[in-house]
């Protein structure tokens, strides 16, 4: 295990780039690390305001960064430069996220709007979602057909790409606030307010996953899709047979609540980040 | 030259604090209860409780324990709805047996209570206040003020997932807050708006759960600005001078002392016992 410690307020966002030699972590410290794996030397690039979410686009030269004022980032990885910006939302970014295929840019935030731009020149596509509920998180299907928007409603709408509908998967009675596509693209996995995960597979509900004892706040897959990870308010990170639903681990590492957790691409190490400021890297093996 | 305190001039307030779980708590001070200096409180706060009516709407707990005053006599110990007045009052009891009666005829409703049973009369009827109180069956009561008016700035906080904790004592003195109501599903303070999440994060209470705190003294926790020189620490047993006020505090030592029996005033620095004897 790993403990990456430099973050002076609560970490909230983590990535893995697609090579998985590089983790990447926003903080509200208004910081970005991008931390050199497996050693951890860390790179930081400054922001104005906590960086409230972080993806890698799927070449990987490039993080885009979303900001407590609504600022989105671009910044290339390889010179650690800032590219461009855009004010993508009133009241800051909650999530982002970025199309598979093809780099468009989906972006969700406190002013209750879900925004599409695109991929080259980030300019406005088109608003997905334009008022209540507000979104909390969105995951893109591996294929980059579906993107998955929960809400804090409760609800989960399944965005179509090619007929850019828009249609509801469930209705939730507790606020949602994480999201994960198992790598097949069978299988849904959403944190709910009160702890549980609930699996959804082609519309069809599972039972729900019962541990965690407050809001789950990130989910990852394994690449093989057999397990799960989920960190929460709770403290603890746990470790999921996603098979046969039962909680394999449960990993008490952080002094404070974990905020984000995420599995490197090729499966054998994960990391968890939490408002202790620090980040913890572990072996899959050890689950 | 005596200090002077800003926000002591008009301090009935609220101001807001995180525990160490994330729970986030709004603390009423109904004027004498201690503020703490780096929380967000004042005209500021009652700011931020206008914007938290989007958020989700959760059940509320009315919370007995929290209302009861640590070591001294209150309006809720010595059972305010004893006296029937005209008003709304919460009862607490441990079974709605002896007021089933009121709620089927509409003049009661059931409320959640974190224990027991709680009821919400919108008048105590005299002969009924007589008899829970003659018999034992009531274990609190109190008037009862709670309404929501998001324009009058009395947005329902609890319902919106935070802990809700009001001052007990009367005004001659800094006392401990109570819980008086908790969410069934608290919300967490990453789930607010980032300038929001960070102005309630001032006042960190990086040793307790709200959920497991039934009274808190923010004087033993943080530095504060309070009405008066002098608190009462969360037992209800023991008075103190608030840090940084002990030339107040030894002025007006005389009178604290005679306070009553079940109350140790801790003398001021210096205090000679025999300074006033011939």
């Amino acid at each position: 295990m790993l403990i990456l410690p430099g973050h002076t307020d609560a970490v909230r966002c983590l990535s893995y780039s697609p090579d998985g030699r590089r983790l990447a972590s926003g903080s509200e410290d208004k910081t970005v690390r991008l931390w050199d794996l497996p050693g951890g030397e860390a790179t930081v690039l400054k922001h104005e305001s906590s960086v409230e979410a972080l993806a890698f686009a799927p070449e990987g030269d490039k993080l885009t960064t979303g900001t407590a004022v609504g600022e989105v980032w671009s910044w290339t990885v390889p010179r650690r430069r800032r590219l461009y910006h855009i004010q993508a939302h009133d009241g800051g970014v909650r999530c982002l996220a970025h199309s598979p295929g093809d780099e468009t840019l989906i972006t969700a935030g406190w002013d209750q709007t879900v925004k599409m731009w695109h991929p080259g020149t980030w300019h406005q596509l088109s608003v997905l979602q334009k008022s209540s509920p507000s979104c909390t998180a969105l995951a893109f299907a591996p294929d980059g057909k579906t993107l998955a928007i929960s809400n804090e409603d409760g609800s989960l709408r399944l965005w179509d790409r090619a007929s850019a509908t828009l249609a509801p998967l469930l209705t939730g009675q507790l606020p949602l606030f994480a999201l994960a596509w198992s790598p097949n693209g069978r299988l849904l996995a959403a944190g709910q307010a009160d702890g549980s995960i609930l699996l959804s597979e082609a519309s069809r509900s599972q039972a729900p996953l019962r541990g965690h004892t407050w809001t789950v706040y990130s989910l990852a897959f394994t690449p093989d899709g057999r397990t799960l990870i989920s960190g929460s308010a709770d403290g603890t990170v746990r470790v999921w047979d996603v098979a046969s639903g039962q909680e394999k681990r449960c990993f008490r590492w952080h002094a404070r609540w974990v905020t984000c957790v995420a599995i490197a691409p090729d499966g054998m190490t994960a990391a968890a980040g939490s408002a202790d400021h620090t980040i913890v890297v572990w072996d899959m093996d050890d689950n | 030259m005596q200090a002077d305190y800003p926000a002591a001039h008009s301090m009935d307030t609220c101001f807001f604090a995180i525990d160490r779980d994330g729970h986030v708590a709004c603390f009423d001070t109904g004027e004498a209860g201690a503020v703490p200096v780096q929380a967000l409180s004042g005209d500021s706060a009652y700011s931020v409780r206008q914007q938290l009516a989007p958020l989700p709407r959760v059940a509320v707990m009315h919370d007995r324990q929290g209302r009861v005053t640590p070591g001294q006599p209150s309006e809720f110990n010595e059972h305010g709805g004893r006296m029937a007045l005209p008003y709304p009052t919460l009862v607490f009891l441990a079974s709605l047996d002896p007021v089933r009666e009121e709620i089927d005829a509409g003049r009661a409703v059931e409320v959640v209570a974190s224990e027991g049973v709680a009821v919400l009369f919108r008048q105590m009827p005299e002969a009924l206040a007589a008899q829970l109180h003659d018999s034992g069956a009531c274990l609190g009561c109190c008037l009862y003020f709670q309404s929501e008016d998001p324009s009058e700035g009395s947005l329902d906080l609890t319902a919106r997932g935070f802990f809700s904790y009001s001052h007990l004592t009367e005004n001659w003195i800094s006392g401990a807050y109570g819980r008086v109501r908790r969410p069934a599903q608290p919300i967490h303070v990453d789930q607010l708006p980032p300038r929001i999440r960070e102005a309630v994060k001032a006042m960190r209470f990086d040793s307790l759960s709200f959920a497991e705190t039934p009274h808190i003294q923010p004087i033993e926790h943080t530095d504060c600005v309070s009405w008066e020189s002098a608190y009462m620490d969360v037992t209800g047993t023991h008075i103190r001078p608030i840090p940084g006020r002990e030339e107040e505090y030894a002025d007006a030592y005389d009178e604290l002392a005679e306070i009553g029996e079940n109350i140790e005033v801790e003398p001021p620095p210096g205090h000679n016992p025999n300074s006033g004897e011939e």
